[in-house]
């Protein structure tokens, strides 16, 4: 295990180098940058540009530089812990992202935590229960959820509120802590606030993650092994969980590389629609400012967690069911 | 029967450690103050320096097999005796999407001691062989997974055609 975790640990710096020119050149390629796309709106706005001024900030952000000098600043700083300056912003990165990179994070595994809590049962249910009437609604459900846009889910649960209840669900906190330090009441605001983004953003995973466990765990409980078990009189609860769940489980594991990353990306129109105070709409405004630093340190976030969850889930799947898959084969 | 590491087949692993150093090493160095970036760095740093110390034994060491029982002979000595046998696992890893370009690793499992042989030994077939003829005369159990593997390695078991359509 150390040896596969050590082949696998450098497997990922590469990885994340490649990704990180990749991202540069990415946000590089849009002709222009900060300072044009400033320039333009100064000019549609009818202001005069300080030509002097353009130059001298040109300088002052290294815009001046070949890409692949600024490419290797931007790399070495965030070695450093130094994730660049935020032009739009006038403040550092790290400043400017300040509390809604924790605030994402809470919303994102708070909705993990939904999605498995609410798919895992749902799903073992509906198999061991196949074409009954509970198997039947659930899996209505199921498409329900699926078929809903989570935008749509939002608007609509921001207008029952509203109408019912006579509360705005928007948000995470309570306006009176936005920008406060944190403290317990602002905790409690923001616990508070979390059930509307959690089921509107976990509701389309969990429709998913029911939908695949369920046919996972077909396949597996109509394998030899199963009526053999029960033939010899093992449980049918022990026999269920100790070797079909099991093995219907190792889609999951393999998905956590994706399910990081895409529940912080995927939630941007929700974010925008609920007015969260998380990564995904800054990131947005990111992009369509050419705000590079800012955009760029986004984007590497999101492919560190995409490298990371996929670390994890390979590391799991070793340790859980360590086979030659198909097609592979041995070296000496 | 000894078998040991060829410098040539534990050269690569050689390197790969020395990559693995140096590159959480160095910027681990260059970093100005304690930070996450560095915790983080630090634990892959000892990792590899684990690894690496893993290594040095393994290559320092001898399996010796015999009619009795295993042995590693070297700086970590241990022995189990075939009739002591209380477990035997052969696991697959490989770093690959595939799944090619792999390795194999046999656990066997005594009373107080635990022996892991790699597929980089030479003669690492014939162990397996030994060690699982081993366990079938004790009537060891063996998993799935092991005799999935055991079954693409060629090796011939009871068991392997007694349990097919296992997960």
């Amino acid at each position: 295990m150390l040896k596969y975790l050590a082949h696998r640990l450098l497997i990922m710096i590469p990885t994340l180098l490649a990704i990180s020119l990749i991202v540069f050149v990415i946000i590089q390629l849009p002709p222009g940058d900060y300072l044009t796309s400033y320039i333009n709106e100064l000019q549609s706005q009818g202001e005069a540009v300080d030509e002097a001024k353009i130059a001298f900030l040109r300088e002052q952000y290294g815009l001046d530089k070949p890409w692949w000098q600024q490419y290797l600043v931007w790399l070495f700083g965030m070695l450093q812990g130094d994730f660049g300056f935020s032009f739009e912003h006038n403040q550092p990165v790290s400043e400017v992202v300040g509390d809604r990179l924790w605030l994402s994070f809470l919303v994102s595994f708070t909705t993990i935590l939904f999605t498995w809590a609410v798919a895992f049962p749902i799903g073992v249910y509906s198999a061991t229960h196949q074409y009954s009437w509970g198997d039947y609604s659930l899996s209505f459900l199921g498409f329900l959820g699926l078929a809903t846009p989570n935008f749509l889910l939002a608007l609509v649960l921001l207008y029952l509120a509203n109408r019912w209840f006579g509360t705005s669900v928007g948000g995470l906190m309570d306006d009176q802590f936005i920008g406060q330090p944190w403290s317990w009441a602002k905790f409690l605001s923001v616990l508070e606030h979390l059930w509307v983004p959690v089921v509107v953003i976990g509701t389309s995973g969990t429709a998913g993650m029911i939908r695949r466990l369920r046919a996972n765990l077909l396949d597996e409980l109509q394998r030899q092994y199963v009526v053999t078990g029960r033939a010899k009189g093992l449980k049918p609860r022990k026999l269920l969980i100790k070797y079909p769940l099991r093995m219907s489980l190792n889609p999951f594991i393999a998905d956590i590389g994706n399910l990081l990353p895409q529940v912080i990306s995927g939630a941007v129109i929700v974010s925008v629609v609920l007015s969260l105070p998380t990564t995904g709409p800054m990131l947005l405004r990111a992009l369509q400012s050419q705000d590079m630093y800012l955009a760029g340190s986004f984007l590497m976030f999101l492919s560190l967690l995409t490298v990371i969850g996929v670390f994890i889930s390979d590391v799991l799947l070793a340790i859980l069911d360590p086979r030659i898959r198909l097609g592979g084969g041995t070296t000496r | 029967m000894k078998y040991r590491h060829s410098i040539r087949t534990i050269f690569q692993d050689y390197l790969r450690a020395g990559a693995g150093l140096a590159v959480t090493g160095v910027p681990i160095l260059l970093l100005p103050s304690m930070k996450p970036i560095s915790l983080a760095l630090i634990v892959i740093f000892l990792l590899f320096v684990v690894y690496t110390i893993s290594l040095l034994l393994k290559h320092a060491s001898v399996i010796e097999i015999h009619g009795t029982g295993l042995a590693v002979c070297g700086p970590m000595h241990r022995t189990i005796l075939w009739r002591d046998l209380e477990g035997l696992r052969l696991k697959y890893f490989s770093t690959r999407r595939d799944g090619a370009h792999g390795w194999m690793q046999l656990i066997v499992k005594g009373p107080n001691a635990k022996i892991r042989i790699e597929s980089t030994l030479n003669g690492f077939t014939d162990i397996v062989n030994v060690a699982v003829n081993a366990a079938e005369k004790k009537g060891l159990i063996l998993s799935s997974t092991t005799l999935r593997n055991l079954e693409l390695l060629e090796v011939k078991t009871d068991m392997s055609t007694a349990c097919s359509g296992s997960p």
